[in-house]
């Protein structure tokens, strides 16, 4: 996984605050591949919270903040609110493919 | 120079703003969206839509690319400011901007559009009416940049 601790200490901290607490996040894409640089952070996250609009605040709130803490970098966040539907095929994959921070 | 720059920067923005007033307020009578509704749109609809988040993107780019880095430049603001939240303080400070903390928002909010959460149409139609919300203000900002701007051109 291509995180600093500070990265992972943040999105740990900040997706509860925002998402509300029991939620999930993975890291996906790129970041995961060691063999790589660069690369946008995707964040895959089950949120707590599942009323449509208050989620729509809580993530241009969350990106935000992560935007003011991290810096100028390219975070890409998809959102599965319903957790027992099977949903998009990208859910499946973020969450084989990728590692769960929280 | 500075000037021309500034008042051509400026009417490439009013052309964005015009098509997005024009989306907006063709799409009036569907506020607030829902899922529902977003299901009963027509083609065309859809596409006075796309139309809509096509030109508050380019609107935001072009804003805070071009036009803000004018106006600050217009105003005589010393250079040097290299990060992009150190002009939008300044464009703050000198009353060039509602806010900046606002204008980091409008931000999210046109990245936001590339997610469309095609499984999840109460999803679409929340981002729908929170983004015709910033859209209000991201005209407002306009306005307020050009009535700022007025007095040095």
């Amino acid at each position: 996984m291509r995180l600093t601790a500070f990265q992972v200490s943040q999105i740990q901290q900040k997706v509860p605050m925002f998402f509300g607490e029991g939620s999930h996040v993975w890291l996906f894409g790129s970041r995961v591949d060691d063999g790589q640089r660069g690369g946008d952070i995707d964040l895959y996250i089950e949120p707590k919270i599942q009323d449509a609009t208050a989620l729509v605040d809580a993530k241009l709130k969350f990106l935000l903040e992560m935007h003011r803490v991290l810096g100028e970098q390219k975070i890409d966040v998809v959102l599965n609110r319903r957790k027992h539907d099977a949903g998009l095929p990208i859910y499946q994959i973020a969450k084989e493919t990728g590692e769960m921070l929280l | 120079m500075k000037s021309t720059v500034y008042t051509e920067t400026l009417s490439i923005c009013q052309r964005h703003a015009d098509r997005l007033v024009w989306a907006m307020q063709a799409m009036e009578k569907h506020l607030p969206f829902s899922a529902d509704t977003l299901g009963q749109l027509t083609d065309v609809e859809m596409a006075i839509l796309d139309q809509f988040t096509v030109r508050f993107a380019k609107l935001q780019d072009v804003m805070g690319a071009k036009l803000f880095p004018t106006v600050l430049d217009l105003a005589k603001e010393p250079g040097g400011l290299d990060a992009f939240v150190d002009k939008l303080n300044r464009l703050e400070k000198i009353g060039a901007i509602p806010s900046a903390e606002q204008w980091l928002m409008l931000r999210e909010m046109r990245n936001a559009f590339s997610h469309e959460y095609p499984d999840d149409p109460d999803m679409q139609a929340a981002i729908l009416n929170k983004a015709f919300s910033l859209a209000g203000e991201l005209l407002a900002t306009l306005r307020a940049v050009e009535a700022f701007a007025s007095r040095y051109v």
